[in-house]
């Protein structure tokens, strides 16, 4: 079997596109069918097929693979056994055979003969997206000719690797042939990187944003919640060394840390970010509502807050409000001290055991080291500022790890970060004098279940992220293990999706939502590789496919970061961040 | 049309009632003859005495005489020779038909010769003869009779024998169908006479080369030892007008008288020498004699009536070697005893229907070359030979 | 050119014919076997025996039931008597003017002259024209003995090309036939089985 899957990709390589098989039947709606004239086994499921037919090229994924015979009985008797073998041979080559289904995704006119000056033209005029391949409209011919795609085919389909915003994120499962992502086109939406827990999710995180950053057209916030991204690892299977983005990037990246006198991994972060108490809003309490069991009586009681004191101090003073604080009068009856919660309660119209249950609640956010009345710098303005100034910022969260922790900052941050942005969108599409563009901006968050599930939809602000589509300028790149429990209207936004392997059949139904004519895939994600291969899909993504990711190793950084020899001393100067 | 099995149905009880009194009258008379033949056994003298007053009386006689072999003698097969030659001819003919295209006459003639204990291959052999289209028409007008070729028929098969038999090597014993007297109409016309002539000498040829000849009848018709018998009982008168005379034993056969005592296999009756006026004229020596034989197996005797000449009839070994081989050949037939070298030669003889059209096909192509006009077939023959069954072709 | 020494047509058609021989033992015909049959100048039907069988014969029957059989008779029978055989041929194509075609011919034969077993070289001829078209007249009838019929003549006719150099078309014949009864498991398995025993 080695030897025929080597003559195949032999032939691959020669460019000498061998047919695997030809179409027997299928349609537009229910996937083609295709007869393999090859071994069964030099074809996997998810390998990239082109199938030509009346001057067109139909480019598709090989979905299932079905075993035939013309007659039952051929398939159940060992003929094998009764037959000479060579009589066998000829016998089953006729009489037993493989059906491919095939989802064919787009067709594109096929153009002149390689090597020619009209196919130079051809070439130029696909590149530069005058021909493009379209939606497929149509079938090919009965015993159409269908061929495994080649380095070309793949370029036509998903770009030229070094051209433009065209980044090698993995390759092809038959030939290894590179397959491209637009990485202008990832970040125009909210995208997902999606696979169960240990399928390398984070490798190819690196891998994304490692070109991301490389490209800098965008600039990349991380809520780096387990220090993967930013400062180097170590990975937990091979042991082996993995080089962060702040290792590779230097200035590019900067490094924060949450809470004064943060280290990250035994480093010196960049800057610390502590947040101030009155940039608390009473939506951010909201949010943890789950988190902190929060009564339904809390949004009255923090709206009682806000109006008693005001949006800027009213965490301040509910703070340091006293609980079980009472006083006694002259009668000797006992009555709540004036700087008790229970007082305030019965001031504002609140019921006191509610806003006395509530500031128990809240006592885990008192307590966070990282929120003060004066925070040291202003760090947040200091993120904003990077974000702008083309650099990009990975927020480490030290060793505040907790669910709580990471909810609340991400958000909270993301929050006002979004309110800038939308301010300069705003500013800058009403012709504001000296108002510029805004620079686009992705925020990378992981564990996105917890904060962008059903329960919580409405109130934070990735979901309003979500929701908008990069109307001002900011997108989300999601991270996540159970993309079953995000919530639908969300992942129906979301454009791109790269997802590795998923067990729970709700999960990949969930990544397909919204996207139309999927079904085929569905066998296709739980049978991918674990650690290996990832599909790729969704808007942004010409067509489905299955690659083998790209291994973020030092080879990977030779390549990337290598074509940056000798480079100009302007290009260094901006590399610093000036 | 079919046949009107109804009509046939009523007479049948009657019919049967008739064959049924025949019968138990036969065997009557049957049972007399046989006292007779144990009275008269020995007294062959006296038979042979009354025979020759007889024939004073009337001519026309024909009866058996005994040779010197008491009448109810039974002889036992003696052994087989280890080698000897056995010979049979048998022939068929394509009578002339004024109804066919053309009008042509072919005689057959199959011959068989078997060397016993040689381990060779029998010799086999057909004679086919075209007889002369002049021949095919009487001086008298009118065509020749089937009588007439069956007798040119009985002259080839001896010829034919004459052809394989040189250079014998005794014992050499030959068999034909039927006996050896040539019993045709009609007698007495020219063309007979000069058959007849022929015959005989043929006959005389085939003995001087040593060849026992001999004439094999299958369930044998023949009366005349019976006749012989009634004799016995025949006063003058009754001798003098045998057109008034009611035979006394009529009816009886041979061959039931034979049936009680050839039990065993092999088993030959005495030797009776045929006497008639035509036998006559074949002289002492070619004289057609006869026995019986039983051909059959143990428990299952079946006669049949076997003429010789005389010369081999007074040759009791020559009889007894005649009798040996003649059951070989018969036992050859397994159930069916009849000698398989007579079946043989039939057999090699016989015209089939296809070759009869064959050879027709050939005449008038030849007449059609030579410009000859053909005739049409009658077309009474035409419609007799329309196919009655159907059959296509599948395959 | 080995002539067959026929004895008559006896039936026709447009399909085969079936003749009636007078035939010696050692130049019997073989089941499978090709024939030509020139039927005009520049007309011969080709066919192939697919049935030989030996009319009943009386005189052998009353043979067994004696004792025992003198060795003079049994020379006789295997060398004088000569076996009255039917040797029944499917009509597989004709050749008219030198060209070969796989055709049911146009006219059967209505009278017959005389048949002639194929040579070799006329074998891997007829064979190797087109592409296999004269096996749908075996195939055709399913209550003939086609497997056998088929495995003969494959047999016979490899060897014949085999002669002329031409070893592919065995397989090219084997491949075809898989093809034509793809759809009849049964007959293909039996065509097969037979083909397996002459490898």
């Amino acid at each position: 079997m080695n030897d025929e899957k080597s003559e195949i990709m032999e032939l691959g390589s020669q460019g000498n596109s061998g047919e695997i098989g030809y179409i027997v039947g299928g349609g537009l709606k229910a996937n083609l069918q295709a007869r393999l004239s090859v071994p069964a086994q030099t074809v996997q499921e998810g390998a990239f097929v082109v199938i030509e037919s009346g001057g067109w090229l139909f480019y598709g994924l090989v979905t299932d693979l079905q075993l035939g015979s013309t007659d039952p009985r051929f398939a159940d008797e060992q003929s094998e056994a009764r037959l000479p073998t060579q009589l066998a041979r000829m016998l089953h080559g006729q009489t037993l055979y493989t059906n491919l289904e095939i989802l064919t995704a787009l067709m594109m006119e096929q153009g002149p003969e390689p090597g020619t000056e009209e196919y130079d033209a051809w070439y130029q005029q696909v590149l530069d997206e005058q021909i493009r391949p379209e939606p497929v409209k149509t079938v090919p011919q009965h015993h159409a000719q269908v061929r495994l795609a080649q380095a070309g085919d793949i370029a036509e389909i998903f770009g030229k690797e070094g051209k433009g915003a065209f980044f090698r994120i993995g390759d092809t499962l038959e030939g290894g042939h590179p397959v491209c992502v637009d990485l202008d086109k990832l970040v125009q939406r909210s995208a997902g990187i999606f696979g169960a827990t240990g399928t390398g999710k984070s490798f190819l995180t690196r891998v994304i944003l490692s070109g991301l950053i490389h490209r800098d057209k965008t600039a990349v916030l991380i809520f780096d919640m387990h220090n993967e991204y930013g400062p180097d690892d170590t990975a937990s299977d091979t042991g082996l060394r993995v080089p962060g983005l702040k290792n590779k990037f230097r200035n590019k990246v900067r490094m924060v840390g949450l809470g004064r006198g943060a280290t990250i991994r035994g480093e010196q972060p960049d800057y610390t970010l502590e947040i101030a108490e009155s940039d608390i809003a009473p939506e951010d309490v909201m949010m943890l509502a789950q988190e902190l069991n929060l009564r339904e009586t809390t949004p009255t009681t923090l709206e009682a807050l806000r109006v008693s004191f005001g949006h800027e101090s009213w965490f301040h003073e509910f703070k340091h409000m006293r609980v079980n604080a009472y006083q006694y009068d002259e009668e000797g009856k006992r009555y709540p001290a004036p700087d008790s919660v229970a007082a305030w309660a019965e001031s504002a119209g609140v019921h006191p055991a509610a806003a006395e249950a509530l500031h128990s609640k809240l006592r885990r956010l008192f307590n966070a080291p990282y929120i003060v009345e004066e925070p040291a710098a202003n760090a947040l303005k200091q993120m904003i500022d990077n974000l702008d100034n083309g650099q990009h910022v990975v927020l480490s969260f030290g060793k505040h790890e907790t669910d709580l922790d990471y909810l609340f900052v991400s958000n909270l941050l993301t929050r006002r970060i979004r309110d800038v942005w939308e301010r300069r969108t705003n500013d800058f599409r009403s012709g504001h004098q000296g108002a510029s563009e805004p620079r686009p901006l992705v925020i990378v968050v992981e564990e996105a279940h917890k904060l962008l599930n059903r329960e919580m939809a409405s109130q934070t602000a990735f979901s309003t992220i979500a929701r908008e589509m990069r109307k001002y300028y900011v997108t989300l790149l999601i991270i996540d293990q159970r993309p079953s429990q995000i919530y639908d209207e969300v992942m129906s936004q979301l454009g791109t999706r790269v997802t590795g392997w998923l067990g729970d059949s709700d999960d990949i139904h969930a990544v397909l939502t919204g996207l139309a004519g999927r079904e085929a895939l569905r066998g296709m994600l739980a049978r991918l590789q674990p650690k290996e291969e990832v599909l790729m899909l969704g808007w942004g993504v010409p067509m489905p496919i299955v690659i083998r990711s790209r291994r973020y190793n030092e080879a990977f950084w030779d390549d990337l970061l290598g074509k940056q020899a000798g480079q100009s001393n302007e290009q260094i100067m901006k590399e610093l961040g000036y | 049309m079919p046949v009107n099995l109804l009509d046939i149905q009523k007479k049948l009880n009657d019919f049967s009632s008739q064959a049924q009194a025949r019968r138990q009258k036969l065997a009557r008379r049957q049972e007399e003859i046989i006292n007779l033949i144990e009275g008269y056994a020995d007294r062959l003298d006296e038979l042979r005495d009354r025979v020759a007053r007889a024939v004073e009386h009337y001519p026309q006689l024909r009866c058996a005489v005994p040779c010197g072999e008491a009448l109810d003698a039974v002889i036992p097969m003696p052994d087989l020779p280890a080698r000897f030659t056995v010979l049979a001819a048998d022939g068929s003919q394509i009578n002339p038909s004024r109804h066919a295209r053309v009008e042509f006459c072919v005689i057959n003639v199959g011959l068989v010769k078997m060397m016993r204990g040689s381990g060779m291959t029998p010799e086999v052999k057909t004679i086919s003869q075209l007889l002369d289209y002049d021949a095919l028409f009487l001086p008298a007008g009118g065509m020749i009779t089937e009588g007439m070729v069956a007798l040119k028929r009985d002259l080839q098969e001896r010829e034919a024998l004459l052809q394989i038999s040189e250079n014998l090597r005794p014992p050499a014993i030959s068999m034909t169908d039927g006996p050896l007297e040539l019993y045709h109409e009609p007698r007495e016309s020219a063309e007979f006479t000069q058959t007849f002539e022929k015959y005989l000498d043929v006959l005389r040829d085939l003995s001087e080369r040593g060849l026992m000849i001999s004439g094999y009848v299958d369930k044998p018709g023949s009366d005349l030892i019976v006749r012989l018998l009634e004799l016995v009982h025949m006063s003058d008168e009754d001798l003098a007008s045998p057109g008034q005379y009611r035979r006394r034993f009529g009816g009886v056969r041979d061959i039931s008288l034979m049936q009680g005592l050839l039990n065993s296999p092999g088993d030959r009756s005495a030797l009776f020498a045929i006497f008639s006026q035509t036998a006559m004229r074949y002289g002492k020596e070619l004289l057609p004699h006869f026995f019986y034989l039983n051909v059959g197996g143990a428990g299952k005797p079946h006669l049949a009536r076997v003429e010789v000449p005389g010369w081999v009839a007074r040759d009791p070994e020559a009889v007894g070697k005649l009798q040996a081989v003649l059951m070989e050949q018969a036992a050859m037939m397994g159930t069916r005893p009849y000698p398989y070298i007579l079946h043989r030669a039939h057999e090699v003889a016989v015209v089939t229907l296809p070759e009869h059209e064959h050879v027709e096909g050939m005449i008038v192509a030849e007449f059609q070359r030579r410009g000859i006009p053909v005739d049409e077939q009658s077309y009474k023959q035409y419609h007799k030979d329309l196919p009655t069954g159907k059959t296509r072709y599948q395959g | 050119m080995k002539q067959i020494a026929i004895g008559r047509l006896l039936r026709s058609g447009t399909t085969g014919f079936v003749v009636g021989c007078r035939v010696n033992q050692l130049d019997a015909p073989s089941f499978g076997a090709l024939v030509r049959v020139p039927l005009a100048s520049n007309y011969d039907v080709y066919g192939i025996i697919y049935d030989i069988h030996i009319e009943d014969d009386g005189l052998v029957r009353q043979l067994i039931t004696a004792q025992d059989v003198p060795e003079e008779v049994l020379l006789d029978n295997r060398e004088n008597r000569n076996v009255p055989v039917e040797i029944a041929v499917l009509a597989l194509g004709y050749q008219q003017d030198e060209r070969i075609y796989h055709l049911l011919p146009p006219r059967p034969p209505l009278s017959l002259d005389a048949i002639y077993l194929c040579t070799m070289e006329e074998v891997a001829k007829f064979t190797a024209v087109g592409r296999f078209g004269y096996f749908r007249h075996i195939l055709r009838d399913p209550s003939r003995p086609i497997d056998e019929l088929l495995a003969a003549h494959l047999l016979a006719a490899r060897t014949a090309h085999e002669k002329v150099g031409n070893t592919r078309w065995y397989t090219d014949a084997l491949t075809e036939l898989i093809a034509l009864l793809r759809d009849d498991y049964q007959s293909l398995m039996t065509v097969l089985n037979a083909a397996g025993e002459i490898e």
